[in-house]
């Protein structure tokens, strides 16, 4: 385990390579936590506003609608944006940690 | 009273206020014939856990790493599979599937909202987590806040959360196992209570990290080869499903669309942010994190636990669909009245009994049980911490206690724990206790989410905010479920309610920020300077995993 003095430590939150790594990680979580919200909740609203529209079959004479469709949708776009963080994060961000990490200052 | 008549009636009681509910197991209960297959199937799941408790307990809970966090070395796909484990109740399965029986596209509602709060963990605290606790999730608060504080207000918190939870399975698991078994309620609740209390006591965090990752393999094994069985039955077709269950169900094409579960837009809103904002929370999930090696396996964690969870939910519609095209009109599981037999939550398993007859139903209910188990010892594993270390050891003796003395303490209060957990399991027998997990959300989301998520993410936040911000919203959020529908009129009986929502967290969410951001930037107290300066240091370690060196 890697370990610093406190003044070491503070010193580095106003490195460059720290300041991109916390700006990449920042970005990166709070988009998708802005992505997964927007999602949930405009599905949530068409619940609350339009629940005819998820009601509608998806073809004619079919028993699936366009409800089930879209909510299989909406908790598989959950796992993808979890996805999209892990393999995001495996290859860039801890990239960025081993640069922190390495630069002697 | 023709059957659909009825139907709706029962539909009325039961299925309509069940979006908070369907994780509390309520609904009417009959005893059932007792099943030898599935008591013998039980009994080798209990044999299973207490030896795997054993083996836990030599490996050793002599360190606090090893008890709370059995030694800190699990793998990214092991934890995962724990989360899922910790997260998936029996009622989720049984009331999920019986919710989907009754009203069709509701449910499918209700597990949306459950997987959403999943990978909010991940985006907004799961790797600062890991990178600055230890065993609670009140360390990385106590990182550069003031221990005594933080910690004694995180720990009532937590404790609050784990009893209300518990309470809700305990009751949940007394009336499912009296089912199931054909035991008394009381034995059934004591039975549950002395289970969890040997797991945590004896094998701490290694024996109820194996006994989630146990059930968790058991019920997406037992989900899987129900939902196949049911498809064989239709061509391997989901389209074919899905004809023959609006053909045959009471309600037809309304059951694939919305019903009546959401009531208006700021009731559906409300619970949203509950849930989604609840799960990031919820002390018993969060602990998970710490039992991994690095933030590395902790992003494993949550993308296996969610993706467990989206097929598991996926799944559990499949078989209230499942339910729907082969149960509706069977006579062998309905009472002379038209109605399930043994209540609505007994939808899963008799769908077991026609799929695979009495083996399939024997393990499924031998499943059922081994979720409660699961959840209930994960949640008195939590509840133990909080106790022992964050209000015990550290805010009551300053951290002057011995290692050995601290586990002591929790362990003690795991046993404390459980034995509340069992005396008001057998008091709430009779109640309504609908609104607890609904609740339970609410308080992770308005009165621990703010504040874990501030300290990582914004240097201003001083102790005093952090503590008024943290109590406000525990207290609004109480107070608002006391005044609500769920309580004020169903529970105490006192008339209309004074708060019209079931769920407080659109303004409790919202209060607990305002408070804490208030009281924060008007602290000028030397402690809050310092706890600002502290911040650099602090959110290097959080991004970074660097931690301050032993002086």
């Amino acid at each position: 385990m890697d370990t610093q003095s406190p003044q070491n430590l503070a010193a580095i939150a106003d490195r460059a390579d720290f300041r991109r790594l916390s700006k990449s990680r920042n970005r990166l979580g709070g988009g998708l936590a802005i992505a997964m919200a927007a999602i949930y909740f405009t599905f949530i609203s068409l619940v609350a506003f339009s629940p005819s529209t998820l009601g509608k079959p998806i073809g004619d004479g079919s028993s699936i609608s366009v409800g089930i469709v879209l909510g299989v949708a909406i908790m598989a776009s959950g796992f993808v944006l979890t996805a999209i963080y892990v393999i995001y994060a495996s290859s860039r961000l801890d990239a960025l940690v081993e640069v922190v990490k390495r630069n002697p200052r | 009273m023709n059957y659909s008549t009825r139907l709706m009636v029962f539909l009325a009681g039961f299925v309509f206020p069940a979006l908070c509910q369907a994780d509390a197991l309520t609904g009417e209960v009959s005893r059932q014939e007792t099943n030898p297959l599935a008591i013998a199937m039980f009994l080798l799941f209990v044999v299973a856990s207490l030896a795997l408790t054993v083996w836990a307990a030599r490996r050793g809970t002599k360190t606090a790493r090893d008890f709370y966090a059995a030694g800190g070395g699990l793998g990214g796909f092991q934890n995962g599979l724990a989360i899922a484990g910790d997260y998936t109740s029996a009622a989720t399965f049984l009331g999920v599937t019986a919710l989907v029986y009754g009203a069709g596209y509701d449910g499918m509602i209700y597990a949306i909202g459950f997987l959403v709060g999943f990978p909010m963990i991940l985006f907004l605290v799961a790797e600062p987590l890991r990178n600055l606790g230890r065993y609670t999730f009140a360390d990385l608060a106590a990182y550069r806040l003031s221990e005594r504080p933080i910690r004694t207000v995180a720990g009532i918190n937590t404790l609050v959360i784990v009893l209300f939870y518990l309470i809700a399975q305990m009751v949940g698991a007394g009336k499912l196992i009296e089912l199931l078994f054909g035991l008394p309620y009381w034995v059934a609740v004591v039975l549950v209570g002395i289970l969890m209390m040997l797991y945590v006591t004896f094998g701490g965090m290694l024996a109820t990290t194996w006994v989630q990752i146990t059930k968790a393999i058991l019920l997406l094994s037992g989900a899987i080869l129900m939902s196949l069985l049911i498809l064989s039955h239709f061509g391997f077709s989901i389209g074919a499903l899905f004809s023959h269950a609006v053909s045959i169900h009471p309600k037809g094409a309304a059951i694939i669309g919305p019903g009546g579960l959401v009531k208006g837009p700021v009731s559906a809103i409300s619970l949203g942010i509950a849930l989604i904002f609840g799960t990031a929370g919820l002390p018993h999930i969060l602990m998970r994190f710490f039992t991994v090696t690095d933030a590395k396996q902790a992003r494993v964690s949550v993308l296996v636990a969610t993706g467990f969870i989206t097929v598991f939910y996926t799944l559990l519609f499949v078989l209230g669909f499942g339910a729907i095209a082969l149960l509706t009109g069977d006579a062998t599981y309905q009472d002379a009245a038209g109605n399930i037999l043994g209540g609505s939550n007994m939808i899963a398993i008799h769908l077991a009994d026609k799929l695979g007859g009495s083996i399939l139903m024997g393990f499924i209910s031998a499943v059922a049980f081994a979720t409660i188990l699961a959840v209930v010892s994960g949640l008195t594993m939590a509840g133990a911490s909080a106790a022992g270390h964050d209000l015990i050891a550290r805010a009551m003796l300053g951290g002057k206690m011995s290692e050995r003395m601290e586990i002591l303490a929790s362990k003690l209060s795991a046993v404390a724990i459980s034995l509340v957990a069992m005396a008001f399991g057998i008091m709430f027998e009779n109640q309504n206790i609908a609104f607890m997990v609904g609740l339970v959300f609410a308080i992770a989301a308005s009165a621990n989410f703010p504040v874990i998520f501030l300290s990582v993410t914004w240097r201003n936040l001083t102790t005093r905010g952090a503590v008024a911000g943290s109590i406000s919203g525990l207290i609004c959020a109480l107070a608002m479920v006391a005044l609500s529908p769920g309580v004020w009129t169903n529970v105490l009986n006192l008339g209309p309610a004074l708060f019209p929502y079931d769920n407080p967290a659109l303004f409790s969410v919202p209060l607990a920020f305002a408070v804490t951001f208030l009281v924060s930037v008007t602290d000028h107290s030397r402690a809050a300077n310092a706890a600002r300066e502290k911040f650099n240091a602090q959110y290097v370690t959080a991004h970074t995993g660097i931690s301050v060196n032993a002086q």
